[in-house]
């Protein structure tokens, strides 16, 4: 801030915002977020970060003028480019808006109008800039090229559905940077979009932040992403700052005991948390999954042209008692070979043995291997019935199989409420009444009641957060120590892998592209795909005397 | 090519449909019940001269089984003999000619009224700026369904052509004399179109890129019109041919309410003196003209929403999308 | 033919808290406590019509033909004098009856029909898909007149009709919502825990699917009010001298220009009533959505 004289006005300037929501109408405003103050200068990246409900995406959205009708800014004040905006209307919103602020949005699916062709919508951007309509045609190419649009020229054609994630997003940040805006507010902006692609954009919006001199306001719950991107970061915690500052201060030498507390628990900033309790995969274990040279296509066998191949010659092997990675992109056909080994889909050709019995090899309706192996799904809330209490839902599997009297079956659900720690309060309610953490505990005890040998977890833990997902992770951890349980993990978080796997397999569109001992393959990738998926995951940098103090 | 099939096989099944409605109405009226016919025409009530009532009954052939009474049916149906009236004798296609061209006036303003009041209802209740009024609005979809046309006939007759004066409820006045009747179908049919409007509507409006849009600086006025609407708009075709379908079964009441002599007035006499061959006539006609439309807006989905086009396109089998969209309306 | 649009809106969670009497107190409005009181109003005339109405409902009062709302007669009289507010209590039976012949005729078949096709599917499905089909292309209003025709006319013949008219929009709401609930992940979790074809159907599948068809029942419940008195107000359901609401509208019609009260006051007591029980089940339906 200090290059700039007071003729050049950082691009945001935030100073004591407060901001709240009408929770009902006529009714009182509560604030939501409390005295928040923080400048984003010409040329550099600050971080919003937090867990879900710390405010940060409010903050995004009062800063560029987007709060819902029953949101207002309390208290404080927000200056874009030096024009007090605090107490703007819509009307004056409008020509500040992609001349003066640009809003790169978190879903980039459904952040373009379906009906419309890309073109056109980044040519609604310009138009708003006052650019002569002449023009506008071949600004719409260069803008497309300059984000990396491959074809540019026909690309402008397409509709948003015939894009991909990656390129949708690209043409997003082509719409937020079309009228030259002083700075560039992304919301989550790579949340929806895989690894490697994530790398891609940010590296997109870090050149485009260079060569125009941007600033950009980063809102993220990725530790790692926000050190690795940003100049500067800003701790929220329900609504209030808990630290601030410099990028490499706040994150390699935290003083706030809750960021200290986030830092442990996110898996990219403490690899070796769960160093000890890591087994190597010995050769006397036994295989208790081993699935080989799976073929799956999708569409029927019978029309191989229009058929896609979901799973291509795939084999994989998880000892008994161990946890063994599933790794892959969107595409990669990582839950599908997830649903294979529960049983939930057939496949084509190959065999799948779980614990010495063979699969069928197609849908069953009633699961015959239940009581050896259970699928944990990635969202519990849809996985149990809406109308049962917690009760009925752990005691759901007892009863299917005739297992005990009322009262033993009773005392069973109580078993596995203490093994998951909840408490026996949850008991009469239904899964919506409970928090996020607790549904997968109820979820985990619902499975755990048959005391099952082997768990497939459908990423249990991506739409947590990171606190809760640190606790969940404790917890499956401990659950496979006291009943010897085997782990098939599916996940896209690499830095939950790298804390915990014993064995890992790595699939790209469908096929097997590298697996064996997870610290092999993280510290010696042989394939190029796995090394781009490593280089792609954004990584904390600790001082070395921090790291002593995570792990222990 | 594929979509050529789709379109192909859609057509194929709309005739099917027809047929099916056909064949089922006819069972239902001419073979169920003893022997509709032959009641009638033997009726001492009938108004219908003896010897043309012979000439009917040989006409009819009711000696012959009912597979082969279908069969003669349908034969004639092919060569252009809609059959006859059971009361007057004279040819069901003269007695549907004389009333179709004032109900199709009848149904084609009403059907114009509906779409302006539906949309004026949804976009008022989504977007004017008073929770009062957005408030009343959204109240009067139910308010719609829940109000018997006759009712609204009469409250529009007592109001317009008793009370005011401004429409004649007895001389012809041309078009003006549609306006009522029509005005009275709008208000009692529109119900449906204004909701499924009014969840389209409020879906667009919540989606993402409505942000996008506003971050990028359209003005709330295009953003309204040219997106949410257009977006918001689509389900709502699919229930056109519904709306098109009430509009033809409301004008049975509504042509008696304002003593119209329409196909709905045809169909109230043919009903009323359970002239078979009329009803069955009429009920193919509608369904028909449902039919019709309904794959006027199926095939015509695609063309409006791009999404569709790619799976319209898919060969063998319907489009994937599709059916979940009409789902979330219809089902 | 509305009822399904208007009941398929929404998603389908609900938790069990949101059904209870209370939780659907506390979502009513004030209109809706006018409804509440319009639907106790009816259930009164229709359990003991002689509370509600001052005169006898068949004999007419020579001195008083055609006279105009008073205190003595709050609705007026009709053409031989009878007081129509004691016509139109005593009619609630006949119609509101009708309805509920007509709903549980649509509800049973057409619940059974949709069950049947979606839990079957294949052939069975396409079979009852395609009946469906060819019902839904005849408005509600003229299927239920042809059958009205085979039947002949009368008051339980016309809520037969109206009840068959409506089979295909249920069996259409029980199919969608038995797919969807079908295909959702709760149901596979069932299936993977052991649960068996028959048990999972019984305890998820069908408990999840019903309410949405609940509340298609109220709302079909006022269509077919309305379906039954345009049958009467046509002349093709109860016959006169007894009174139904449809029937009263249409014995006004000769005296509409003189004495509109007897058109108008029976027609507003339908929509009334229609409106306050579609109101009510929409009530419903909300607490079944979040």
């Amino acid at each position: 801030m200090t290059l700039f004289a007071p003729d050049f006005p950082a691009p945001l300037v935030v100073d004591n915002l407060s901001i709240g929501y009408r929770r009902r109408r006529r009714g009182p405003i509560e604030d939501v977020v409390r005295d928040v103050s923080f400048t984003v200068p010409h040329g550099s990246t600050v971080s919003l970060v937090g867990q879900s409900g710390s405010g940060k995406s409010t903050i995004a959205r009062a800063v560029a003028g987007l709060l819902p009708h029953n949101g207002d800014l309390t208290a404080g004040s927000v200056k874009v480019v030096g024009r007090d905006v605090t107490r703007y209307s819509a009307s004056e919103w409008r020509p500040l808006r992609g001349s003066s602020v640009g809003f790169v949005p978190q879903d980039p699916l459904s952040s373009l109008d379906p009906l419309q062709r890309i073109g056109v919508q980044i040519a609604g951007a310009l138009n708003q800039a006052s650019i002569p309509r002449s023009e506008i045609p071949a600004r719409v190419i260069r803008l497309l090229e300059h984000v990396g649009i491959r074809d540019a020229r026909a690309r402008s054609r397409a509709f948003p559905h015939e894009l991909s994630g990656g390129q949708l997003q690209r043409v997003l940040i082509a719409i937020a940077i079309a009228a030259d805006p002083a700075l560039l507010i992304a919301d989550e902006p790579t949340s929806a979009l895989d690894v490697t692609v994530q790398k891609r954009i940010l590296d997109l919006l870090d050149g485009l932040r260079e060569e125009l001199g941007l600033g950009v306001l980063f809102i993220t719950h990725d530790l790692a992403l926000a050190q690795e991107r940003s100049d500067e970061i800003v701790v929220l915690k329900d609504g209030v700052v808990r630290e601030q500052g410099p990028a490499d201060v706040v994150l390699v030498s935290p003083r706030d005991p809750y960021t200290i507390t986030l830092l442990s628990d996110a898996p990219a900033a403490s690899p070796d948390r769960y160093r000890d309790r890591v087994r190597q995969p010995g050769a006397s274990a036994r295989e208790i999954v081993s699935v080989t040279n799976v073929t799956k296509t999708f569409g029927g066998r019978a029309k191989a042209d229009v058929a896609t191949r979901a799973l291509d010659d795939v084999s994989l092997t998880v000892a008994e008692g161990s946890i063994h990675a599933l790794v892959g992109e969107s595409g990669s056909g990582k839950t599908t070979l997830a649903r294979i080994v529960a049983g939930l889909t057939g496949f084509d050709t190959g065999t799948a043995v779980v614990k010495g019995r063979e699969l069928p090899g197609h849908e069953t309706y009633a699961n015959p291997f239940a009581r050896t192996l259970q699928l944990v799904y990635q969202n519990p809330l849809s996985a149990v019935d809406p109308r049962y209490s917690v009760r009925r839902i752990i005691e759901e599997p007892l009863r299917i199989h005739g297992i005990g009297n009322a009262a033993s079956r009773r005392a069973r659900v109580g078993d596995v409420l203490d093994q998951v720690a909840l408490p026996s309060t949850v008991l009469g309610r239904t899964a919506r009444e409970i928090s996020g953490g607790q549904r997968q505990r109820v979820a985990l005890a619902r499975t755990l009641v048959l005391a099952p040998d082997v768990l497939v977890l459908d990423e249990p833990t991506s739409a947590l957060d990171v606190t809760v997902q640190a606790q969940i992770v404790e917890l499956l951890l401990d659950l496979r120590e006291q009943h010897n349980l085997s782990y098939l993990f599916i996940t896209h978080d690499l830095g939950l892998v790298r804390q915990i796997a014993d064995t890992i397999t790595v699939l790209r569109l469908g096929s097997v592209v590298e697996s064996g001992s997870a610290r092999e393959v993280f510290s010696n990738p042989q394939d190029g795909y796995t090394r781009e998926l490593l280089d792609s995951v954004p990584r904390l940098q600790r001082r070395s005397e921090d790291a002593a103090f995570v792990s222990g | 090519m594929a979509a050529r099939q789709y379109v192909a096989r859609r057509i194929a099944q709309a005739i099917l449909v027809v047929a099916l409605v056909y064949i089922i109405v006819f069972f239902t009226l001419f073979v169920l019940p003893g022997d509709p016919i032959e009641n009638k025409l033997t009726s001492p009530l009938n108004p219908l001269p003896p010897a043309s009532a012979e000439a009917l009954l040989a006409y009819y052939q009711l000696d012959k089984s009912p597979i082969e009474q279908f069969a003669i049916t349908v034969g004639r149906l092919f060569s252009g003999d809609l059959g006859y009236s059971l009361v007057s004798g004279r040819p069901v296609s003269e007695l549907i000619a004389q009333g179709v061209s004032d109900t199709i006036v009848l149904a084609a303003m009403a059907f114009v009224f509906t779409l302006a009041l539906s949309l004026a209802i949804a976009l008022t209740t989504v977007f004017a700026p008073w929770a009062a009024l957005r408030n009343a609005a959204a109240s009067l979809p139910i308010i719609s369904i829940s109000t018997p046309s006759f009712l609204i006939g009469f409250l529009l007759l007592t109001i317009f052509s008793f009370q005011l004066g401004w429409v004649s409820s007895i001389r012809d006045q041309g078009l003006v004399s549609y306006i009522l009747p029509a005005a009275t179908l709008a208000i009692a049919v529109n119900g449906v179109l204004s909701e499924v409007l009014i969840q389209g509507l409020r879906r667009a409006r919540a989606e993402p890129f409505v942000t996008v849009l506003r971050a990028k600086g359209t003005g709330e006025g295009t953003i309204a019109i040219r997106h949410i609407l257009r977006n918001g708009a689509i389900p709502s075709i699919t229930v056109l041919a519904l709306v098109v379908g009430e509009l033809l079964a409301g004008a049975v009441v509504v042509e008696t309410v304002f003593s119209r002599r329409g196909l709905g007035f045809v169909t109230y006499e043919s009903v009323r003196d359970q002239d078979t061959p009329v009803i069955l006539i009429v009920v193919i006609l509608v369904s028909t003209v449902y039919v019709v439309i309904n794959l006027i807006t199926d095939l015509l989905y695609p063309t409006l929403d791009p999404r569709i086009l790619r799976h319209g396109a898919k060969p063998g089998g319907a489009p994937a999308a599709r059916p979940t969209r009409r789902q979330k309306v219809t089902a | 033919m509305s009822a399904p649009i208007l009941a398929a809106s929404g998603s389908r969670r609900r938790s069990a808290e949101a059904g209870s009497f209370r939780a659907f107190l506390a979502r009513l409005e004030p209109v809706d406590y006018l409804a509440l009181a319009v639907v106790a109003l009816v259930l009164l005339a229709l359990l003991a019509p002689r509370i509600l109405s001052p005169y006898d409902p068949l004999v007419g009062d020579d001195a008083s033909i055609l006279t105009a709302p008073s205190l003595s007669h709050w609705f007026g009289t009709d053409y031989l004098g009878r007081d129509l507010l004691s016509r139109i209590v005593h009619g609630t039976g006949r119609t509101l009856l009708g309805s509920a012949v007509a709903v549980v005729i649509g509800l049973g078949v057409g619940t059974i029909l949709g069950l049947l096709a979606a839990y079957f599917g294949g052939l069975t499905d396409a079979i009852i898909s395609r009946l469906v089909d060819v019902l839904l292309s005849i408005p509600g209003l003229l299927l239920s007149m042809v059958v009205v025709v085979a039947l002949g006319f009368g008051a339980l013949n016309a809520a037969v009709a109206v009840g068959i008219a409506s089979i295909a929009a249920f069996t259409r709401i029980m199919r969608s919502e038995v797919l969807t609930v079908k295909g959702l992940p709760f149901v596979e979790a069932s299936h993977h825990l052991g649960g068996k074809r028959l048990y999972v159907l019984a305890r998820h599948i069908f408990p999840n699917s019903y309410s949405s068809v609940l509340a298609l029942t109220g709302l079909q419940f006022g269509i077919s009010i309305i379906w039954i008195s345009s049958l009467s107000f046509l002349g093709y359901g109860a016959p006169p001298p007894q009174p139904e609401w449809g029937l009263l509208v249409s014995e006004g019609r000769e005296y509409v220009v003189s004495s509109p009260w007897l058109v108008v006051l029976p027609g507003l007591v339908i929509a009334v009533t229609v409106f306050s029980i579609s109101r009510l089940s929409r009530v419903l339906k909300e607490g079944n959505t979040p």
